[in-house]
């Protein structure tokens, strides 16, 4: 930047940027008070001074005058300026950052840096960081020459966008978002406003940040410190989890409500199950353990994982044949306590209470299940959260007070049972569940599976 | 009854893109070691539209400012803006940094010279093998054909060229076809151009004969006559210059560099890297002795091949050949050479200077052989051109 002033000795131009742009300009060097030629020799001195202070991470910028002449023109501007020196200003890193670079990276979140300082610099503040090495630079001189296509190819595989201008930013946030990446990306300026609103999430920084920023962005750290970010993805991750725990549970429960209902009513029985055992079933039995799910607390590897495909439905294919297959092996047993109720009791209450009460405790022994996801809930290997055991004790007593309180059970129309009706009605509702989960120990690969045939790969041996 | 051949050489411009390369990787090898004249660095560029990618590994005790390095080197090419601007390229590099094997700790007294010795033993880190040459067709005990060319090349580069010729820009290739009898060369066959020129067509084949052909063969003893076919951009000029117009890399002009193919080439770049690679200085060791070997009179035409094996200082291979030009056999000059010359690579090193080099010359000594050829080039002064191993090399030779 070069601004022209009038002053007692005349006309002077000053100029302050990039030192190695401004070294460009210069013919001469400052000393203490007269002015010696700038050679090849005290220019490479100079450009290696820069080095130095930018590899400490210091951002560089250089001074220089030049005196001028009533009349002057542009082309004066373009050289014969007098080199007065560098200066380093030191913009450090917050002692939080390295820390959320690294649980981002353990995340599977990567992160690239933005930044208008030169290379040397930008190196030396993304080592501070930690960011990925070996450190791959793009510097840019003037973004507007490179080809959208060429910059989607770049920013694939660059860890520090160095003299990038604010303005720029968007382009390196399409670029990625054409990569099908999902950005997010901090910004605070009024210049980051497009980029903050193009990004997938935009982060203003709360205390730095201007207004529009601010406004614009999808986040705001409200202390500017890039750690509440790692909270937020957790935190974001922990949601997700829990909300597909909650669906898995209550759209497996609640679907083998269904089969069981209209799978009888097809086979031409009566229903196994009344409107109000119906309403008893979802309103009471499932409230509190998909409360429980829905607060379970953070998985431990829940940062260590990588970021999920955007593209994936909440409920991905395969959990939805979780789902019908689970649902209809709940189903299932209560199908065969209805059935055996009928066999030993008739068309009648008996064994319309077998399929209610199987039904009910297939229902809650699934919500461990649910909570594994695809897990064996018995080699899950996290401990049982307060959360879960509140929900599902809550639940377990609600039963209880159906066969202690009679006007509970006359007002759902159901009976308590004798031993041997009991244990039928146990057996049925524990054995679909036992199937469950032991299908989960075979795939997970706890149990053997039968007969994998032995592929001979060596192990590589460890580099030395 | 004598035999005419024909030998074709190539020279580019300083602006050519694997040019380009070659330069930006020398200028970085230049800057490491006038800082440090111990540094060490391999510096690989390659150069595309308005991308130069970087990848450099590094070991010096001082800092360079690399990408400032690169944009000074872009903007000495001199493009036209419309093809590129060194402020306006992009720079993609990978720096990653050396961890030395060697011992950095520096003694004093006699452990210093116990090391000394030790040092000078230091083996080679690589394995290689390169070949020296020279003959003496040309004062400069260069083959005529590259050593035109190059000249050529370099008469074009020249900033008061282009001021004389407007329009033409710093890309282009020369090729330089020579016709031999013997071993003579007796006339220039052929001589192609192909420039960057945005100006009035017709007029650069008329500057190019005047300002260009003139001046470079006036002191040379072959010149092109009536007969000699001169051709001036023969597919019509080059639109565009360096990356605008084709990819580059380092490394890729490698028979430019040496004897445009009138030698064996062990196929290794020689720019980008620091002297301890052998690629790069036992190449000028090779050309140090087969240069005196011709100048001492044992030989009109000399190949030196010197190959090296990891974990030995001194070379595997020591062999002359002299193309029946020689005053003794060839297995005994190689032995000869191989009693007089220290080839340990550290050795090479020290004789040559190549590591003061840089910082005597001001930081401009590798960037500039990397264009316009490694040998031959009489105006850089480099030391694998000074015959001064000629006495000792004809006090040698049984009479």
């Amino acid at each position: 930047m070069v601004t022209v002033h009038s002053g007692p000795d005349g006309l002077i131009a000053m100029a302050k940027g990039a030192p190695d742009e401004l070294l460009e300009l210069c013919d001469r060097v400052l000393l203490e008070d007269s002015t010696i030629p700038l050679d090849g020799q005290r220019k490479a001195t100079l450009s290696q001074r820069n080095a130095t202070m930018a590899a400490s991470g210091m951002r560089v910028l250089a001074f220089a005058t030049k005196q001028l002449y009533p009349g002057y023109g542009d082309e004066d501007l373009d050289g014969g300026f007098v080199w007065c020196g560098l200066v380093g200003l030191l913009d450090p890193v917050r002692a939080a950052a390295p820390g959320a670079v690294a649980a981002l990276k353990r995340a599977g979140v990567r992160t690239a840096m933005i930044t208008g300082d030169q290379a040397g610099t930008a190196v030396a503040v993304a080592r501070k960081l930690g960011l990925d090495e070996p450190l791959r630079v793009l510097e840019a001189g003037d973004l507007k020459s490179l080809d959208p296509e060429v910059l989607r190819g770049l920013v694939h595989q660059v860890e520090v966008f160095a003299r990038f201008p604010p303005e720029m930013k968007l382009g390196v946030v399409r670029a990625l978002q054409a990569n099908g990446e999902i950005v997010a990306m901090t910004g605070d300026g009024v210049n980051d406003a497009p980029a903050l609103r193009a990004a997938d999430v935009g982060v203003a920084m709360g205390e730095r940040g201007t207004e529009l920023a601010r406004e614009l962005a999808d986040v705001v750290l409200s202390t500017d410190d890039l750690a509440r970010m790692v909270d937020a993805v957790e935190e974001g991750r922990l949601v997700r989890a829990n909300v597909r725990r909650v669906i898995h549970y209550l759209l497996s429960t609640n679907a083998s409500e269904v089969w069981t209902v209209s799978t009888a009513v097809a086979l031409g029985f009566p229903s196994p199950l009344t409107a109000a055992q119906l309403l008893w079933l979802n309103l009471v039995t499932d409230v509190a353990p998909a409360i429980g799910l829905a607060t379970e607390p953070k998985d431990p590897d829940l940062m260590r994982q990588p970021p999920r495909d955007p593209s994936e439905p909440i409920i991905p294919s395969h959990l939805q044949r979780r789902i019908v297959g689970e649902s209809a092996a709940i189903a299932t047993g209560s199908l065969v306590a209805y059935g055996l109720g009928m066999l030993r009791h008739g068309v009648g209450p008996i064994a319309q209470s077998m399929a209610f009460w199987s039904l009910i405790t297939g229902q809650l022994m699934h919500v461990p299940l649910a909570r594994a996801g695809s897990h064996p809930a018995t080699r899950y290997g996290r401990s049982v959260s307060r959360s879960f055991v509140l929900g599902l004790g809550a639940s377990v007593l609600l039963q209880a007070a159906v066969l202690v309180f009679p006007p509970i059970r006359a007002l759902l129309g159901v009976s308590t049972l004798g031993l041997a009706d009991g244990l039928i009605t146990l057996a049925a509702a524990a054995s679909p569940i036992a199937a469950i989960e032991l299908q989960r120990l075979v795939s997970n690969g706890a149990l053997p599976a039968p007969e994998a045939p032995d592929v001979g790969i060596v192990p590589r041996r460890e580099a030395a | 009854m004598t035999q005419h051949r024909f030998f074709t050489s190539s020279s580019v411009l300083p602006g050519h893109p694997d040019k380009l390369c070659d330069r930006i990787s020398d200028a970085l090898v230049d800057a490491h070691l006038e800082i440090d004249p111990e540094a060490r660095i391999r510096a690989e560029a390659a150069a595309a539209g308005q991308v130069i990618f970087l990848v450099t590994d590094v070991a010096a005790s001082g800092q360079v400012d690399i990408t400032g390095v690169v944009r000074r080197t872009i903007a000495q090419t001199g493009y036209f803006p419309r093809d590129m601007v060194a402020d306006a390229c992009a720079i993609l590099s990978q720096a990653s940094t050396m961890t030395p094997p060697w011992s950095a700790a520096r003694t004093s007294g006699a452990a210093a010279r116990h090391e000394e010795t030790e040092q000078m033993d230091r083996p080679a880190s690589e394995q290689t093998t390169v070949f020296g040459y020279a003959c003496s067709e040309t004062p400069e005990r260069m083959p005529l054909p590259i050593l035109a060319a190059h000249h050529l090349a370099a008469k074009l580069g020249t900033p008061a060229l282009r001021q004389a010729i407007p329009g033409l820009g710093p890309d282009g290739d020369v090729l330089v076809t020579v016709e031999y009898d013997g071993d003579r060369p007796i006339r220039i066959d052929t001589i192609v151009v192909q420039l960057q020129y945005h100006g009035a067509p017709g007029k650069l084949a008329e500057a190019f004969t005047g300002l260009v052909l003139a001046p470079v063969f006036q002191s040379m003893l072959v010149k092109p006559d009536k007969s000699s076919k001169l051709i001036v951009n023969p597919a019509g000029p080059l639109e565009a210059a360096g990356p605008a117009r084709d990819a580059g890399h380092t490394g890729r002009k490698n028979a430019d560099d040496s004897y445009g193919g009138a030698a064996r080439h062990g196929g290794h770049s020689l720019s980008g890297k620091d002297p301890s690679r052998l690629d790069r200085s036992a190449s000028y060791a090779a050309r140090y002795v087969a240069n005196n070997v011709v100048a001492a009179g044992l030989a009109s035409e000399c190949e030196l091949m010197l190959s090296y094996a990891i974990g030995q200082s001194t070379p595997t291979t020591v062999f002359a050949r002299t193309f029946s030009t020689g005053v003794m056999r060839d297995h005994e000059l190689s032995q000869l050479v191989t009693e007089l010359f220290d080839l340990r690579p550290a050795a090479i090193e020290k004789r040559l200077r190549l590591r003061e080099l840089p910082r005597e010359r001001g930081g401009h000594f590798y960037q500039r052989l990397a264009a316009g050829g490694h040998f031959g080039r009489k105006e850089l002064d480099a030391p694998w051109e000074q015959d001064d191993a000629v006495e000792a090399l004809k006090s040698a030779v049984p009479a």
